[in-house]
């Protein structure tokens, strides 16, 4: 049973929510395979700043610049279901995601109370 | 391998020089396994008529078969001559 | 007579003590509007229910907003003017917050039957225009008018 979504408009930009629910990044550009006279799939998903580059021209380029340029590639085969969000089989750190959240977690759990 | 943004705002075109419109988007149909692309979105007046503000809202985005495309080169996408928007 | 002086001075503590809480809770809300918006629109983690170190860059930011904030009055600029100037710049964003708005009530995908209907579009692209020309001419006509001085 298959169902048709527009990409753009559907998938890309989306929230990324890893197995545990945590939100970890949105669906910043995809890699697609094939080309013209044979098929044309979607294999990858691209997150992360520097995704942004190829998107929006020179702002894109700046705001790639300022959020570090990283990306991270997602394999479609780690995708488990697409709907409002894009939910993924592994945790976040298994795939490289939420990785700001997690270098920044020990210096805000200094702050008394973090935890409540 | 393409990019997804590497389509947007590529002109198509028929092999004859017939200019289509903008991709604005790529239309695929999601199994179980990888989404395969079935048709590029094409726009003739603009983002906010792709995004549904300038049109009547009943009908949906105008677009030709994936099957219909012939080649990709600088900055458009080629179609098989006769291919009408859908 | 007697009785007016402790009640005025009671009165005028229970009105900065109202005051104080308005205030602070005003800038609860600004914060985590501004942390919310910046979290959300990049895909981290936000919220209050995942507690301060669920969220690390959503807690980071609202905290870098507060110490902005602090700086910027402890700067003693004038607190009436600097509104004036915030409220001129909140309207150069209106179309920011305006357009998703339009864009979501037009997609079928969400809508189904509550959709935009023409009368709906034509109303809504109205304000659109009318919304854009506030915020285009907000800021010239902050200069022009030397923040209504003239």
């Amino acid at each position: 049973m298959s169902k048709t979504i527009v990409l753009g408009l559907e998938l890309v930009d989306r929230q990324l929510l890893d197995s545990e629910d945590r939100r970890c990044g949105n669906v910043d550009d995809l890699a697609l395979e094939g080309g013209p006279g044979e098929k044309l799939e979607v294999v990858a998903i691209f997150s992360g700043p520097g995704a942004w580059r190829r998107r929006a021209g020179l702002i894109g380029r700046f705001a790639a610049w300022i959020g570090g340029g990283r990306v991270v590639r997602i394999p479609w085969e780690e995708v488990a279901v697409v709907s409002a969000h894009v939910k993924l089989r592994k945790r976040a750190d298994e795939l490289g995601l939420g990785r700001g959240d997690d270098r920044l977690r020990p210096l805000i759990q200094k702050i008394p109370g973090s935890d409540r | 391998m393409r990019t997804f943004s590497s389509f947007l705002g590529r002109m198509v075109e028929t092999e004859s020089g017939r200019k289509l419109g903008a991709c604005r988007d790529l239309r695929a149909s999601l199994g179980s396994g990888r989404p395969e692309v079935e048709a590029v979105v094409v726009g003739g007046r603009g983002w906010l008529e792709h995004l549904g503000i300038l049109r009547p809202s009943a009908r949906p985005p105008m677009a030709v078969p994936w099957e219909a495309v012939v080649r990709i080169e600088g900055g458009r996408i080629v179609v098989r001559d006769g291919t009408e928007l859908e | 007579m007697g009785a007016e002086v402790p009640l005025g001075q009671i009165g005028l503590l229970l009105a900065l003590v109202g005051i104080l809480f308005a205030v602070g809770g005003a800038a609860i809300d600004t914060l985590f509007s501004g942390a919310y918006n910046l979290a959300q629109f990049l895909g981290w983690e936000w919220g209050r229910y995942r507690s301060n170190s669920g969220a690390p860059r959503f807690t980071l930011t609202w905290i870098v907003l507060l110490v902005l904030g602090l700086g910027l009055v402890m700067t003693g600029v004038d607190p009436v003017q600097l509104t004036e100037y915030a409220v001129i710049f909140s309207a150069v964003a209106l179309p920011l917050t305006y357009v998703p708005i339009l864009l979501v009530a037009n997609d079928r995908s969400y809508m189904r039957e509550y959709v935009n209907g023409r009368l709906a579009n034509v109303l809504g692209l109205f304000y659109l225009v009318v919304i854009m020309v506030v915020a285009v001419t907000a800021v010239p006509l902050l200069i022009l008018t030397n923040a209504g001085q003239n």
